[in-house]
């Protein structure tokens, strides 16, 4: 195989990888909320506010206006789109059963807020996780 | 709690918010310095327009000559701390004759959450009954402009929306077999003699109600949200306790009125629910009966009361059963369509006795413009006249309606 060819292959199998591994979608959290994991179930009675604290610290779910990655994982976490998702809290919180969700328009938005925010999470590509926690990867 | 002011102000006050926080989802407001949790603030206004064929007068009041008496208006704060939150909602509505845009206090509670499977709310709580009683008004959380009336009845929104009282809840987590959410609830409902609930309980005869009230309400409603992804299906109950009405009935041959007392120990409902979610798509039935056995005490002198129905005896037992099936789904981000079929049958027996059934096809259309605003348009075709109410301000009598009509709805919602 020649050199140049053996570069390319080299180079298109790391490109795909590394594409990879920053598509992952992740439930970060607040740095707050270090020490907190999720099972399955603990990632769906979040989403869904049936769990409204982690530890002694109240949930603040951010979601992102328009994300892939998010609502890839709404739907394999808890069988909802994001627009979905956004109704369903609606109906929480104009009836006094919950928080209202911050929305922001992007996952780099998002992560800021997490960052910012006691009790924060979302649903952002792993790869943003600098400074946040994991509570519950893909 | 009531507040009376004029309804311009309140539309552009409620307005002027949602434009000011048009390029958010809520307004947050830190009342109380950085440190303490800042207070969220959301609000919808809806206004939509009814016309329906014929001369049945249905839902908002003189629909059949075409009507924009159908709106409704909130505005929430709330706020939470660790396991702790409060929150309040004001709401005004104006259906036809009721409602009357008067400001209202809609909900206001305070809800401490132990565990996930245990926590108290205390207040004025939203009704949990079925799907979609808790979003009676919240326009902007459905496909529809107006839910499945056999189960959902907008006229009965004073009587169905909340209670005064507390509530436990929570969810209990199943492992394999899902999860379980469950609400008690007991309180009281506060009722008006102008209100929806006033006619619809006064359906067999049109006389004017002098009092209507009730001892106490009590619930529960519980929800399987089974191993299959996005169903759940549940099963509601919701009594009232010592339930009367006292009617201003007439003298036979004379100018001289009675009262004429009605009351039932209880007044039962019961409701089966399933809902589910796949993808873009959203199907939903729902299907349930009322129950109660009245006792009349039609004094000696008091003329046959008005009505299809026999006028001796003083019991009757009615029999409420209703069902409803819905589709919606997601065209695409900013259209949505759906459509249902409901049906009633509402029977009593014993003196001024009268069987009323009603179906109901509609399909809907909803378009998002942007976030906070949206639009709708609904047709409905009506197969009976089961639902009209016939009273004493607004006679309806089952001989002169239309049984072969249709509806159609048009509405309007900013929210933010």
């Amino acid at each position: 195989m020649k050199f140049s060819t053996l570069a390319f292959t080299a180079t298109f199998l790391l490109t795909t990888a590394v594409s990879t591994l920053r598509a992952e979608p992740a439930l970060l959290g607040n740095k707050g909320l270090a020490g907190q994991t999720l099972d399955a179930d603990g990632v769906k009675a979040v989403l869904l506010g049936k769990k409204a604290t982690l530890g002694d610290t109240r949930v603040v779910i951010v979601i992102v206006k328009a994300s892939e990655q998010q609502e890839a994982f709404l739907k394999a976490h808890i069988g909802m789109t994001t627009d979905q998702f956004n109704t369903f809290w609606r109906r929480l919180y104009m009836t006094g059963g919950g928080s209202a969700p911050k929305n922001v328009d992007s996952e780099d938005e998002a992560a800021k807020v997490v960052a910012a925010t006691p009790g924060a999470i979302a649903i952002i590509d792993s790869a943003k996780a600098e400074g946040l926690v994991i509570l519950a990867a893909k | 709690m009531t507040i009376g002011k004029h309804l311009p102000e309140k539309l552009a006050a409620i307005t002027a918010l949602t434009m000011a926080a048009s390029t958010s989802h809520a307004v947050e407001l830190q009342l109380f310095g950085t440190n303490v949790p800042s207070v969220d603030v959301h609000g919808f206004a809806s206004q939509g327009y009814i016309k329906n064929t014929g001369h049945n007068d249905y839902l908002g009041g003189d629909s059949s000559g075409g009507t924009i008496d159908d709106r409704e208006y909130g505005i929430n704060a709330s706020m939470a701390y660790r396991k702790l939150r409060v929150g309040l909602q004001f709401f005004g509505q104006k259906l036809g004759p009721y409602g009357d845009d008067k400001i209202k206090l809609d909900w206001a509670d305070v809800d401490y959450q132990a565990t996930q499977w245990f926590g108290v709310r205390a207040g004025r709580v939203k009704t949990p009954h079925g799907l979609y009683n808790e979003t009676l008004d919240l326009d902007v959380t459905r496909v529809f402009a107006f839910l499945p009336q056999s189960v959902y009845d907008a006229r009965l929104r004073d009587f169905n929306s909340s209670f005064d009282g507390g509530m436990a809840y929570g969810n209990i987590e199943l492992k394999k077999a899902g999860s379980l959410d469950y609400r008690l609830y007991g309180g009281h409902i506060g009722l008006s003699t102008s209100s929806g609930a006033n006619d619809y309980f006064n359906n067999d005869a049109p006389l004017p109600n002098q009092s209507f009230t009730m001892g106490a309400t009590f619930g529960t409603s519980l929800f399987w949200n089974t191993p299959l992804q996005g169903l759940r299906v549940g099963y509601s109950y919701q009594g009232f306790q010592d339930f009367t009405a006292d009617r201003i009935g007439g003298v036979t041959g004379t100018n001289l009125t009675i009262l004429i007392p009605r009351g039932t120990d209880l007044y039962s409902r019961h409701l089966l629910s399933a809902e589910y979610t796949y993808d873009k798509w959203v199907f939903a039935a729902e299907a349930g009966m009322d129950l109660a056995h009245y006792v009349i005490n039609l004094p000696a002198g008091a003329g046959p009361p008005p009505g299809p129905g026999p006028a001796t005896g003083n019991t009757q037992d009615f029999k409420s059963y209703y069902a409803y099936a819905s589709i919606t789904r997601s065209i695409t981000d900013r259209l949505k369509l759906g459509a249902y079929y409901s049906y009633s049958d509402q029977k009593l027996t014993g003196i001024a006795a009268y069987h009323f059934t009603q179906g109901d096809v509609a399909v809907s259309a909803r378009y998002d413009f942007t976030d906070y605003l949206l639009t709708k348009l609904e047709l409905h075709y009506m197969d009976g006249s089961g639902m009209l109410f016939n009273t004493a301000s607004h006679p309806q009598p089952v001989a002169g309606r239309d049984n072969s009509w249709a509806m159609l709805v048009a509405k309007v919602t900013l929210s933010f």
